[in-house]
Order: structure tokens, then sequence, then C-alpha cells
């Protein structure tokens, strides 16, 4: 994908996002603010993968690493000026409607795999269902351990 | 011309445009099955529903399918701006409010807990299943929107890792909710914890399955109602706030590890990681 192509892409998402904010009734000078700083983290973060990928030839990281990275210290209180400003600006900013186009996407890339989903099937379901044991079991275990040493 | 590509695709666009805004305008519902137990369905669920719906009749082509998996990488940069930028705002809140307490060492620590999908999802799926990579993709963690950017950016998402993260999104998304409120009735009546640890574990990064478990948990301990929910959405919050740099650095590169390492003792050929489709 060339950078024009994935800029206009680009844009063509933030305007989903715009209009998802819309129908959930968010106004629309906020939410244009909320997606131009979006844009902006976005745009850093690409910069910075193009950037590194150029100087030192090293495609380690995926982008989002970098634009995650990169929100998360602009957002920084204290740290920079524009902190308090972004994460308000960001904040306005649905996040159900961030979502809808990646799944509405995805949900058309995968219809193609779906004989691999159907010999996944009833398994992925099963491993679903033990991660979910084990994410809540593993913080249980962890909290109950460290009340009890705090607790003596 | 470097725009005839995007046009090439454009029936792509308009099919996920049209989607989308359908899919918001249809909104999120809710549904309670009984005082403890409530589900709601959102959008993007829908929106993926009815693009699996199309591919499996063949409402288009496979090259159609193809291209549309390299937009998600794409898509995915929005949400992962939108999360990023609360990180800090929403840690530096806990943090000024005080409401960490003297447990804090308690409700930080419990955050690694979170590990414990791929701790115990790998081995089952490695040694019972004899999964593919696509293990990877569904252990990794609850297989909430956030690692479905990840693992779209660094696998692709019709990679076996891509597979594995939607199953589990799926999974998750219909039976997440019910079966979080039944694990933690069932955690709770084994007596083992106290309910303010289990109250910590509620926080899974999923606003849905913390509310289940924490509903259910309530209705069990009604005097401790309170300080349950205080543990659980300060988990929450943490587990949101720390979740997509945890998944990056930490619990991703454990997981492949682990799992070269099991599908070795199980004698599986472990294939490369999947690459993206490249720019």
């Amino acid at each position: 994908m060339t950078n024009v192509q994935m800029a206009i892409f680009t844009l063509m998402c933030a305007a989903l996002c715009v209009v998802a904010n819309l129908i959930q009734g968010i106004a629309l000078e906020p939410t244009l603010v909320g997606i131009g700083v979006l844009l902006a983290i976005i745009l850093g973060g690409v910069i910075i993968y193009k950037l590194i990928y150029k100087l030192t030839g090293w495609k380690g990281l995926p982008t989002v690493a970098y634009i995650c990275t990169l929100g998360t210290i602009v957002t920084i209180p204290d740290l920079l000026p524009c902190a308090d400003f972004v994460g308000k600006a960001a904040s306005k900013v649905s996040f159900l409607g961030t979502c809808t186009p990646i799944l509405a996407y995805a949900g058309l890339a995968v219809g193609k795999d779906i004989e691999m989903f159907k010999k996944l099937g009833w398994k992925i379901v099963v491993v679903g269902l033990v991660v979910f044991v084990g994410t809540f079991v593993g913080s249980a275990v962890i909290a109950e351990v460290v009340l009890r040493s705090m607790a003596k | 011309m470097i725009l005839k590509d995007f046009f090439k695709d454009l029936h792509i666009h308009v099919l996920a445009v049209v989607i989308a805004i359908f899919c918001d305008c249809i909104g999120t519902r809710a549904f309670a099955l009984s005082k403890a137990i409530s589900f709601s369905l959102f959008p993007m669920l829908y929106a993926m529903a009815i693009g699996i719906v199309m591919g499996a009749f063949k409402c288009f082509s496979e090259e159609t399918m193809r291209m549309a998996s390299k937009y998600t990488t794409i898509t995915v940069m929005f949400l992962t701006a939108k999360v990023a930028s609360g990180i800090a705002p929403g840690l530096y809140k806990i943090y000024m409010e005080g409401k960490l307490g003297g447990a804090t060492a308690a409700l930080i620590l419990q955050e690694f807990g979170n590990m414990g999908t791929a701790v115990l999802g790998v081995p089952i799926a490695v040694f019972l299943f004899k999964m593919s990579r696509a293990a990877i993709g569904c252990t990794v963690s609850t297989s909430r929107e956030g690692t479905i950017a990840i693992i779209g950016e660094i696998y692709g998402l019709d990679s076996d890792e891509g597979l594995g993260v939607m199953g589990g999104y799926v999974t998750g998304t219909v039976l997440g909710t019910i079966f979080f409120a039944l694990m933690a009735q069932l955690c709770a009546s084994t007596g083992l914890f106290h309910p303010y640890a289990l109250g910590a574990a509620c926080g899974v990064g999923s606003a849905s399955m913390m509310s289940a478990s924490l509903g259910a948990l309530q209705e069990i301990y009604p005097d401790m109602a309170q300080d349950i929910q205080t543990y659980a959405y300060t988990s929450q919050s943490l587990t949101s706030g720390d979740g997509m740099l945890m998944n990056l650095c930490l619990t991703l590169p454990m997981t492949n590890w682990l799992y070269n390492k099991c599908a070795r003792l199980r004698g599986i050929e472990v294939k490369e990681p999947t690459k993206p489709a490249d720019e």
C-alpha cells in the first residue's frame, strides 16, 4: 500500500468514526477536535515507524506499538503542556465508534477462512473459555496471596 | 496512477462503510437474563456477523476478502490511539483519588494474573487439541478489541494467529458475560478466596464481563457490595490502562515462548510466525 492510499483510507476511517459519534448524539465540534487529535497521534506513530525503518532498517515493532507509546506519552499529566487538552479531546471520541469499522473489515476478511473456522470449531470455544478461567483465577490467586501476606 | 488501486477496491469500502453505519444506527442493545446476569450486544458484533455471513455465502470474491484483511491493520490505529490517550489520565486519576489504599500492592500485582490466560490456555490448546499457532492468538489475552488490533498488525487477521484471536473474540462476546458470572459464583463457593480478591479478579478489561462477574459477587456478598465494587472498578481501570502495553511487551512474547516449548514437547511442527502481507 502506498502512502497516498494509506492516507486516503485513514481519512475514510476517520469519517466513519465521526459518523458513529454523531449517531450517538455527540456534538460535531468536539468530535472533529477529538478525531483530529487521534489523527495527529496516528500520523506521529507512522512517521516514527517509517523513520526508524529508514534510518536503521529495523522493522521489529508494529506501527500500533509506536502509536500506543506516543499516545500514552503525550497524555501523561504535567509532562507536556498539551497533555490535558489531548486527553480530554480524545475522550470525546466514542470507543464503540472506533471499533465498528475494524470489525466490519475483519468480518469481511475472515469470511474466506470460514472452512478453517469450522476445523477449529468447538476447540477454539473451549480454549477461549479456559483463557477466561486463567485470567480470573490468576488474578484472584495473586490478590488473595498478597492480601493474606499483608494481613499478617 | 496511484489512486487506481484504491478505486479498484472501491466496492470493499462501500460495503464496509454501509455495514459500519448501519450497525452504528442499530446501536447497543442490552438484554437481561436475570437480575445478576445480563448481556449487551454491540455494533461491532453485528458488523462482524454481517461480514462473516456474507463471506460464508460467497457474496463476494476471495480477492475482496484478502484486500479487506489488509485494510484492517489501518482501521485499528484509531482504536489504538484512542485507548492509548486514556492510559495515563486513567492511572493518574486512580493514584490521585487514593482509591488503592492499603491494598495497592494486591491490586497492582494481580494485574500479572491476567497473564494466566496463556499459562493455562496454551498447554490445553497444545496438549489436548494439538492446535496450530491459532492458540497464540486465542490465549494472549481475553481477545477483546485491543488484542485484535495487536494481533492484526503483527500477524495479519487472516493468519493462524488472527483466526485464533477472532475465534476468541466471538466466544467471549457470545458466552463471555454468562461464563464470567458463573465462574465468579463458583470461585466464591469454594471459599478459598476473600471476596476482595475475587473483586479484584473481576477487572479483566471488558466492561460487560466485569459487570457480569461483579454482579454475581454482589448477590452473594451483599454486605460487602460497595467494597467489592471498588476493587473491581480499580482493577478494571488498571487493566484497560496497562492491558495493551502488557500484551505487546510481556504476554505476547511469553505466549510465543510457551507455545514453542509446549509444541516441541507435544511433537507438533512449529511453523514460523506469520508475517502479514506487506504494503
